[in-house]
């Protein structure tokens, strides 16, 4: 664990003997790790050790600007801001080593480099704050850091040549593991290869950024545990990075644990790291949790009281299987994913006008509901062009007015890629660069619109557009790379096979490059989506940031589900079902109470119903339908094609449109899963225990009277309101607490019937996919 | 706060460091489990403070006549200079407008800034609530000042919102913004008990007695579900509820929106409201810089409030000397309250409205927009008060000394908040940091 490939050059007295202590005290350190106190001392003593590279060895763009990164001289928040701080500008993350150099060695007159009395260089008083530093002090004098840059400046602060080879790889090891106490840290070694073959150790000076606060990382790749938890570390040296997975877990048990049988291979992704973990799964659901789970998953809505009851007494062995693709052919289905495909798809009034809303929403609604592979849907829409009311996929292009928005949505929902870092600077934690962000971008360079008329009403806003427009592809046009000036070569995002042939339709090529099963970017992403529609958390997680300091929680699930997806032609509705059977999917949400058992699938997320789906459930309830401006009453709120028909200005949204807002519809200016809140909020709060639009609903619900009528016993009341709000029979206690209620105002009948509504309405069991 | 709780849907830690979002997520879930140093680290970096720092906003909708506020320009010729007098105050060397008397007699505890410049010339409190202009603005819109705090800091007391708006609606709607939430989203939006609040605040006929056999019941029913209750996600839901309930029936919220139970010498103090709109803008509810104390003084991070009606193309003076007593009475009281209470260390306090109006009287004995340069009144927050700031030309058109932007009074406040700019960031919708301010400008200096 040398920094300098091995070579140590003597700089420092009796550095040897220093290293040969150093081996002795690694196995007191080896014998007692549980002394932390210990560890610490030998890791500072080690760094003592460690400043010895000789300076003739000190090249800029390797060494020093690995410097400038270790000490976070270039980060967003400091140097590396687009401006700069104090007067210093630094390329971000030290994307440009040519531009640093000019920036330390050229501005201010070179006031920041004192080749005669190296120590006395602004470059180095700041950072050891020995001059007044806003960043206060990144290193001590005498650190290896100090060394490299002073040392440096004693060289006569060579510029960057060509002849240094840049890294091509890192190697972090281990990449992944499991520390069970009394083991509590872990050494991580990290070892860059360069281009022209050598390598080198670079432990010391690379970067390690963990996800959370649940561990510490030292200087040195000494990594503590704080808490019990899996954390991500993302490691990086110079432009390459990539992530370690760690988990630093209690005691190992020796007994096994009793695992359920796996269902299939996705029980056995997850059951398998639960095991590593030891991490006890919860237990399976009951039939009315089943059920309750699977009609808001499939269809959006609740099952009715009847239904069910109907699955509750439905004694086969295979009647969840039964259920799931029963649940699949209904009407339901389609609307449920036309619902979040028209949330990803910007299918929204203001830029589609309300009639293209329809047509856009009605022809996703179709593909959904005829079974459409996903691979073609896809190709559909990015290859979509001609009139946007004849063709309505092509409705796809209608809100991406330019090439770097096409280039960001496409790149976000079909390959899972946040590719907007990369407009300004390259990605600072992924491997994109600006040139792949522009030459991506040159793909949709040449989509336009032919656009007849636009009847928009109201002429100050320049988003607003009404009428028919045609989507074209010209036969000319480029996109200009800022970082160049120049037009980008239009490229196809990562991958082989990503040229593409300028002259050809660039569409077309995009359709069969994206969807081509060779493309494992587009298939992952997509079972990723649709893993996060069922579990309620990607595998990885947020669904649309796939990158390489971000991986799977479970990656080798990850593939053999996208293997699987391709394997069956995209089908849909064959993924859900694997899904969806799976005990993974039909464990319980109670149990272990920690972030760390529900990003591992040992017990399900608990999350709350979204917007459209607690107006539904409300109105199956109380049997009364929901008004929404621009609407014909009796359309559920998860049928609404888009966001709003009747704008504001000209009619104030119902109150029925207040609660989608509300709780959460997005308003589908972005292509985002994000866009749709899932919080809670005091002003929901208010809608559900005080609001007018439940107050009116339970007044004046039919359904609630007629249970009141004095036929019905207090006893089937409560069952009927039971299974009806929750899917399931009354227990005991809630029987007799609900029972007292009824019996002891009888003449306050159906006031007490409509609090009993009210309260199950208001119940977390309602309001909470659990 | 259901932050701590809420499913982790936009990414936490994104460019630098660790986000307040995602600092609360596992401060939330490690029950103590974070050692303490470890923890005031991370309050350090996400910007948590003890103390509770507040924020009262006062916009005059429309527009109001800078040269006829602080700074009266007695050499500019008479279609320029108008009938109103300047005054001395009890700082040497500064004068007002003669209309603000008490203000004159505090101006120790003020800051006038008679310079105000850079803005859009869009006749909406959008630039005062956010510092920015509308466009160009990331996906989802810039969030307002209340909206950024009660993100960062999240409530004082559970049971009173963090970020409240007393601002009403106004026929002319961009008046009535009331500081949006933009890309922080629906959980940082304002609690508005004089606009969307008001409707679901009351109980649409359920009488407090069912309401409260309501709650009975659904007490009663959760407890019997706990196992539904292991998620933190859930207990999120469990404060706001009560929080709502308690506004329902009684509670801390309420009772700070009620003056009844305020010292009635006080209210006094404040003058006399009147609730009808100004034409298309907010009405005269001097009460409400009152409740804006209340508010603070419960817990609120953060209170905007808009009065009256200051686009006054036409009969600017008559206007003038209707709405400036009314507000030297209401801002003066507001300061003597904070300072009787000691807040004035803690709560700054700005009055300001989107423009200028024009050098020039109209035909109308008005004066039109003019973005060009416009003024503002600071107060409180720990600032260096009794000095004015800026000054405009001769006939008050341009800023001639000393020009401040929105974003400075903006940066100024955040600093009296304790939020390090450099430091802090929000994320937007892409995940994409945001400072709170553009880079490179700073508080101003004169004051901090």
């Amino acid at each position: 664990m040398v920094y300098g490939n091995g070579r140590i050059h003597l700089s420092v007295e009796g550095t040897k003997s220093l290293k040969k202590s150093f081996i002795t005290m690694q196995s007191i350190v080896s014998s007692y790790r549980t002394i932390s106190f210990l560890t610490v001392c030998c890791v500072a003593f080690l760094l003592s050790a460690r400043g010895t590279i000789a300076a003739d060895e000190f090249v800029f763009e390797r060494d020093v600007m690995a410097v400038l990164s270790k000490a976070g001289c270039n980060l967003g928040t400091c140097h590396g801001n687009l401006r700069g701080k104090g007067g210093l500008s630094l390329s971000l993350r030290g994307q440009d080593a040519a531009g640093d150099f000019l920036a330390l060695t050229h501005d201010l007159a070179g006031r920041r480099i004192n080749r005669n009395a190296a120590d006395e260089s602004l470059m180095l008083l700041k950072p050891v704050a020995g001059v007044p530093h806003e960043g206060g002090q990144r290193f001590q004098v005498g650190s290896l850091e100090y060394t490299i840059l002073r040392d440096w400046i004693r060289a006569g602060s060579p510029g960057p040549a060509s002849t240094s080879p840049p890294v091509t790889q890192l190697q972090v090891t281990p990449q992944h593991k499991n520390i069970f106490l009394p083991e509590d840290s872990v050494q991580l070694e990290v070892i860059a290869t360069f281009d022209d073959g050598t390598t080198r150790d670079v432990t010391r000076l690379a970067t390690y950024e963990a996800e959370n606060l649940a561990t510490r990382t030292s200087a040195n790749g000494l990594v503590e545990q704080d808490e019990f938890g899996e954390t991500t570390i993302a490691v990086r040296f110079l432009n390459e990075q990539l992530a370690v997975r760690l988990a630093f877990l209690p005691p190992s048990r020796s007994a096994s644990m009793a695992l359920p049988e796996p269902q299939n291979y996705i029980d056995r992704h997850v059951f398998g790291k639960l095991q590593e973990l030891q991490i006890e799964p919860a237990e399976l659901v009951s039939d009315s949790v089943f059920v309750r789970r699977a009609y808001f998953d499939l269809l959006g809505i609740p099952p009715t009281g009847q239904e069910a009851q109907a699955f509750a007494n439905d004694l086969h062995q295979d009647k969840r299987a039964r259920l799931i693709d029963e649940l699949m052919n209904r009407p339901e289905f389609a609307d449920q994913w036309a619902l979040k495909w028209s949330d990803l798809l910007r299918n929204e009034e203001k830029v589609m006008d309300a009639r293209g809303v329809e047509l856009f929403h009605s022809w996703i609604r179709r593909s959904f509901a005829e079974g459409q592979p996903l691979d073609e849907f896809v190709r559909e829409l990015v290859a979509g062009q001609g009139s946007t009311y004849e063709n309505p996929p092509s409705n796809y292009y209608r809100p991406l007015r330019d090439p770097l928005s096409r280039g960001e949505t496409t790149a976000r929902l079909f390959l899972g890629v946040r590719l907007q870092c990369a407009k300004c600077h390259n990605h600072p934690f992924d491997h994109w660069t600006q040139d792949d962000y522009y030459s991506w971008a040159g793909v949709f360079a040449r989509v336009d619109y032919e656009v007849p008329e636009n009847k928009r009403q109201d002429r100050l806003d320049k988003n607003e557009f009404v009428g028919e427009q045609q989507v074209i592809e010209k036969m000319e046009g480029e996109v200009t790379n800022a970082r160049t000036g120049e037009a980008a070569t239009p490229q196809f995002l990562g991958g082989e096979a990503s040229a593409v042939t300028p002259d050809a339709s660039r569409l077309e090529q995009l359709a069969n490059w994206l969807t081509s099963p060779a493309n494992k970017s587009f298939s992952q992403a997509q079972v990723n989506r649709i893993w996060f529609h069922l579990l309620g958390r990607g595998l990885v997680e947020p669904v649309d940031d796939f990158r390489v300091t971000n991986p799977a929680s479970h990656p080798e699930l990850l593939e053999a589900l996208a293997d699987d997806f391709v394997r069956h032609r995209y089908d849909v509705r064959h993924l859900i079902r694997r899904i969806m059977m799976s005990k993974t999917y039909q464990l319980a949400s109670h149990g272990s109470n920690d972030e760390f058992a529900t990003t591992n699938y040992a017990r399900t997320m608990v999350r709350r119903h979204s917007a459209e789906q607690l107006l539904d459930a409300q109105c199956q309830l109380l049997g009364m339908p929901s008004q929404f401006n621009g609407y014909a009453e009796g359309i559920r709120a998860g049928q609404l094609p888009g966001v709003l028909r009747v704008r504001l200005r000209e009619k104030a949204p119902s109150p029925d449109d207040r609660f989608l807002t509300v709780f959460g519809k997005p308003k589908r200016l972005m292509s985002c899963e994000c866009e749709r809140s899932d919080e809670t909020t005091l002003t929901q709060a208010f809608y559900l225990l005080g609001g007018e639009s439940l107050h009116g609903r339970l007044a004046n619900s039919a359904r609630l009277k007629k249970l009141a009528e004095p036929t019905n016993s207090s006893l089937e009341i409560i069952r009927e309101l039971y299974w009806s709000a929750l899917s399931r029979a009354p227990a005991n206690e809630e029987m007799n607490l609900f029972r007292r209620q009824l019996e002891t105002q009888p003449e306050e009948r159906e006031q007490i019937i409509q609090d009993l509504a009210w309260a199950l309405i208001n119940s977390k069991e309602f309001m909470f996919r659990h | 706060m259901l932050n701590i709780l809420g499913t982790p849907s936009r990414r936490s830690a994104f460019c630098d460091g660790v986000s307040r979002r995602g600092f609360l997520k596992i401060g939330g879930l490690a029950m103590g489990g974070l050692s303490l140093p470890q923890l005031l680290q991370a309050e350090a970096r996400a910007g948590v403070r003890k103390s509770h720092k507040a924020v009262i906003m006062v916009f005059l909708p429309g527009g109001p006549p800078h040269q006829d506020m602080w700074e009266i320009k007695t050499e500019a010729p008479s279609e320029i200079r108008g009938p109103l007098q300047p005054i001395s105050t009890s700082v040497p060397g500064i004068q007002i407008c003669e209309l603000f008397p008490k203000i004159a007699q505090r101006m120790d505890r003020f800051v006038p800034i008679r310079s105000i410049v850079g803005a859009s010339g869009s006749h909406a409190a959008f630039q005062c609530m956010t510092g920015r202009r509308e466009t160009p603005a990331p996906s989802g819109g810039w969030p307002s000042m209340g909206s950024t705090l009660a993100q960062l800091y999240g409530p004082v007391d559970p049971n009173v919102p963090p970020y409240v708006s007393l601002c009403y609606k106004t026929s002319h709607a961009p008046w009535g913004d009331p500081g949006r939430a933009g890309f922080l989203g629906i959980a940082n939006e304002p609690f508005r008990p004089m606009a969307d609040g008001a409707e679901d605040m009351v109980l649409n006929g359920v009488s407090l007695e069912r309401l409260q056999d309501r709650k009975g019941l659904l007490t009663a029913f959760d407890r019997l579900r706990r196992d539904v209750d292991r998620s933190g996600m859930v207990s999120g839901l469990d404060a706001f509820q009560r929080q709502a309930l308690g506004v329902l029936t009684s509670s801390k919220l309420i009772d700070a929106l009620d003056l009844s139970r305020e010292n009635s010498g006080i209210v006094e103090r404040y003058g006399q409201g009147d609730p009808k709109p100004r034409a298309d803008g907010a009405p005269k509810m001097v009460e409400n810089f009152l409740i804006a104390r209340r508010l603070v003084e419960a817990g609120a991070r953060c209170v905007t409030l808009n009065f009256s009606r200051w686009d006054w193309h036409g009969g600017n003076f008559k206007r003038a000397k209707e709405d400036m007593p009314m507000l030297d009475n209401a801002v003066s009281a507001l300061i003597d309250d904070l300072y009787e209470r000691d807040l004035h260390q803690d709560v700054s306090v700005v009055v300001w409205g989107e423009f200028g109006r024009t050098p020039k009287i109209n035909n109308n004995a008005g004066r039109d927009h003019w973005p060009n340069v416009s003024c503002a009144l600071l107060a409180g927050g720990g600032m260096k008060t009794g000095q004015v700031i800026g000054a405009t030309d001769r006939i008050g058109g341009e800023a001639s000394e000393r020009p401040v932007t929105f974003q400075e009074v903006m940066a100024t406040l955040y600093h009296n908040m304790g939020i390090d700019l450099n430091s802090t960031t929000v994320e937007d919708l892409t995940g994409r940091p945001r400072f709170l301010i553009d880079d490179g400008v700073e508080p101003i200096s004169e004051l901090v």
